[in-house]
């Protein structure tokens, strides 16, 4: 057991931290700066020069092979790359749907042709991808989809909906997943196909959020045409495709959820005047709580990093990961409503008046509520920890094994 | 905090699955049992034997008193072990409590004659600090050291009723200012008055000790009684933490076992998302706790600075996860859980000694906070 950078880690720690530092810009202390500005066209720009500029220094997709624009370095490298970066402010938020799900899918069941044509244009930020799974109908119940792709002579006619499909409406490509089959189980008719996000028949609308922002889209489909070799992975075999991305999706989401941390909470209770010193040790109001956050978040932070030795030794990251998302959205959402409690009868306010880093508490108040749903419940993440880990069995279900054209 | 190889090597592995093997002979749940109604039995010989065969008390201890000195890892699994097993030894009170106050002292000559009997358990010790039942670190000791005796009354010392020795937190009788210090008392040599203790988890038994007069060898540092006194205290607590975190994830099979086992309303119980996901939540626990127990371990093995603060998570973390393991374990048992005859109540015991015996979470939890503000204050 070592926490220590071996001598090549530790160079390759400092040549990250002095191209970070004459390319970007530190993060800033307070928490207002942390808070990911509103992503808009001149963003989205950003993001992929971003992009760009790290694949021209060798620091994109690290550990993805040469030939596809990777780096071909160690994934010790890219977890080094991704700590050092997150100190820095960095557009995020735009390209990891298709670097951190969609594309990895590809490198995994994508044709060689499928893996020339695209891979490299997300590495270097040319292409931005969307993922095209949930539907109004099937959410947590995701092979409960109903948008079909029918065949034809020259390829495929997708028809349908999806829904909460973030960055939509800036995406060059997607991954959908659709029903190719009735006859079969509902698991087992699924198909996935890579669509051109401008091809003919798509309609794009923004869904506006509770918080008044819109992240996310709903797309429909009327019958949009896709050639056969966009199709990934054999007909009827797309739940195990979905499922690869699925298993990217835990790995690259928990552990950058962006909320208030302890120490914030700590500050916010200092500037409240609920906490007299900096040292919480005594209160045990407040000592309590931020002693259980620091416990989780200081815990997902070495269980990542207990994942990524398991990868660096050639192992896969299992469905144990699903732990990270778990806690860590719950928390943002509790130590949202405790620093908004600390702030007595103006908790009501809102930054506008409170201040720039009020805008922190608030998104992990109202993001830690959304959170708990996306890419995976809750109560999702709990089935497959009990399920896949400690192999308990499904719960019971009369869909199985029956003609998805024969479900009410 | 830098990266990271996050994991135990292969021998320490080889370790553990032997360990756990022998255990699993020499100490399943009926001898916990034995040991738990056999009043006159305060240990498992063959749990004690198994773990001296391991000869992972060996590894934490320096060349010079005979040890191998590879530093804590080879303990930490063994303590995760014999947590699993539930172990009913003096390991946790002679290799946690009094081998690192020994070592971590400057008398020589003690180190040599006792800690190399004190890795196989040979010797064991113990380490007596409390003097009421409410009694908390930091608070006054009224137990004299002097003229190299000590008079003093004791208690809640694990297995004081039985141990070679003691570490004593004493008064040092200064007529200017009365300073802590901690003494080696051979409490074999010299008559002491000792009283059992009714406590929650009999298999790891505490004891009242009377000390009038008994003959004691101060220990010296280089560093205040106080300090000595915080270090031993973190570095038990990742051994501690190892112990229940092998505890939890041992209910935590046995509650996932029972769960596939019965059957309610036509179906298996563990099919059932009420009981599945209390199960999943205490997985997540025991992860976490388990994390910072492996980070604990490197933090003492390589006397990081992080020390205090990483032995605080590690307690808390295990503490918490073993006290949900044992209580959902019991609680997807149904009725049968709370029953004698049951072996829920031998985990809920063990997780709740092990969650007060070096300080309860109240007083880890300021621990941790200090560790992580304190200095920040102090600036």
């Amino acid at each position: 057991m070592d926490f220590e950078d071996s001598p090549e880690d530790a160079r390759f720690r400092s040549e990250v931290r002095s191209w970070l530092e004459s390319n970007a810009e530190p993060l800033g202390s307070s928490p207002g700066t942390r808070v990911a500005p509103k992503i808009d066209a001149k963003f989205v720009q950003h993001a992929r020069a971003w992009q760009q500029k790290k694949a021209q220094a060798g620091f994109a997709c690290i550990t993805w092979p040469k030939e596809y624009g990777g780096a071909a370095g160690t994934p010790i490298q890219d977890v080094i790359f991704k700590q050092e970066e997150s100190k820095f402010r960095t557009p995020r938020g735009v390209l990891e749907i298709g670097l951190g799900m969609c594309v990895p899918t590809i490198l995994v069941h994508g044709t060689p042709k499928q893996k020339d044509r695209f891979v490299r244009h997300a590495v270097t930020g040319q292409h931005i991808w969307s993922q095209l799974f949930s539907e109004p109908g099937a959410g947590s119940d995701l092979a409960g989809i109903r948008t079909r792709a029918v065949k034809t002579n020259e390829g495929w006619l997708l028809a349908g909906q999806k829904v909460w499909t973030s960055g939509a409406h800036y995406s060059d490509y997607g991954l959908i997943l659709t029903r190719t089959d009735l006859e079969q189980a509902k698991h087992k008719g699924l198909t996935m196909f890579i669509v051109d996000m401008r091809s003919k028949g798509i309609d794009i609308r923004p869904i506006k959020q509770m918080t008044g922002e819109s992240d996310f889209n709903e797309v429909f489909f009327e019958d949009v045409f896709v050639p056969d070799e966009n199709r990934v992975g054999d007909v009827n075999d797309g739940w195990k495709i979905a499922i690869t991305t699925l298993m990217n999706e835990r790995l690259s989401v928990g552990p950058n959820l962006r909320f208030l941390t302890v120490d914030d909470v700590r500050d916010i209770a200092v500037a409240s005047k609920r906490l007299f010193g900096s040292n919480p040790a005594g209160d045990s109001t407040i000592g309590h709580r931020l002693a259980f956050w620091h416990l989780n978040a200081m815990g997902l932070e070495l269980l990542s990093r207990r994942a990524q030795t398991a990868i660096a030794k050639g192992g896969i990251p299992g469905p144990e990961l699903s732990v990270s998302k778990l806690i860590a959205a719950t928390q943002g959402q509790e130590m949202g409503n405790f620093a908004i409690d600390l702030m007595g009868m103006g908790g009501i306010l809102t930054h506008q008046e409170l201040g720039d880093d009020w805008r922190m508490v608030e998104r992990s108040w109202a993001w830690g509520a959304a959170m708990r749903i996306a890419g995976g419940t809750d109560e999702i993440l709990r089935n497959i920890i009990a399920e896949r880990v400690l192999g308990l069995p499904a719960e019971h279900r009369s869909d199985k094994d029956v003609a998805f054209g024969a479900l009410e | 905090m830098p990266w990271v190889n996050f994991d135990f090597s292969d021998e320490q592995k080889i370790l553990r699955t032997s360990l756990r093997r022998a255990l699993e002979n020499a100490c399943p749940l009926s001898e916990v049992r034995r040991i738990f109604e056999d009043e006159t039995e305060t240990f498992s010989n063959s749990a004690l034997l198994a773990f001296r065969a391991s000869g992972a008390g060996f590894a934490p201890l320096t060349v010079d008193y005979g040890g191998l000195g590879l530093g804590f890892l080879e303990l930490c699994v063994a303590a995760e072990e014999l947590g699993r097993a539930l172990a009913p030894t003096p390991v946790g009170s002679s290799l946690y409590l009094a081998a690192p106050a020994l070592q971590d002292s400057k008398s020589e000559a003690l180190k040599q004659e006792i800690l190399p009997k004190l890795a196989t358990v040979e010797v064991s010790g113990t380490l007596a600090l409390a003097e009421s039942p409410s009694w908390r670190i930091g608070d006054p000791i009224a137990t004299q050291l002097h003229n190299g005796r000590v008079y003093g009354r004791k208690t809640l010392v694990p297995h004081g009723s039985h141990a070679d020795f003691a570490i004593v937190l004493v008064n040092e009788e200064n007529t200017t200012d009365p300073q802590t210090g901690l003494a080696y008392v051979d409490l074999k040599s010299c008559f002491v008055e000792k009283r059992n203790l009714s406590s929650v988890d009999p298999t790891l038994p505490v004891a009242e000790l009377v000390l009038d007069g008994c003959g004691a060898e101060k220990l010296e540092y280089d560093c205040s009684a106080d300090v000595a006194l915080s270090r031993l205290l973190d570095k038990s607590a990742v051994l501690y933490a190892f112990e229940q975190v092998g505890g939890a994830g041992r209910a935590l099979e046995l509650g996932r076992d029972y769960a596939m086992d019965r059957r309610a309303f036509g179906r298996t119980i563990g099919s059932y998302q009420a009981i599945k996901h209390k199960l999943a939540d205490v997985y997540a626990m025991i992860e976490i706790a388990r994390a910072h127990a492996y980070y604990g371990a490197w933090a003492l093995t390589t006397a990081a600075q992080d020390l205090p603060r990483a032995a605080a998570a590690a307690r808390l973390a295990a503490t918490n996860a073993f006290i949900a393991a044992s209580s959902v374990s019991l609680h997807v048992h149904g009725g049968f859980g709370f029953t004698w005859e049951s072996d829920c109540h031998l985990f809920y015991r063990r997780a709740r000694h092990l969650a007060s015996c070096i300080g309860s979470t109240l007083d880890w939890e300021n621990r941790l906070l200090t560790a992580l503000y304190h200095e920040e204050e102090v600036n």
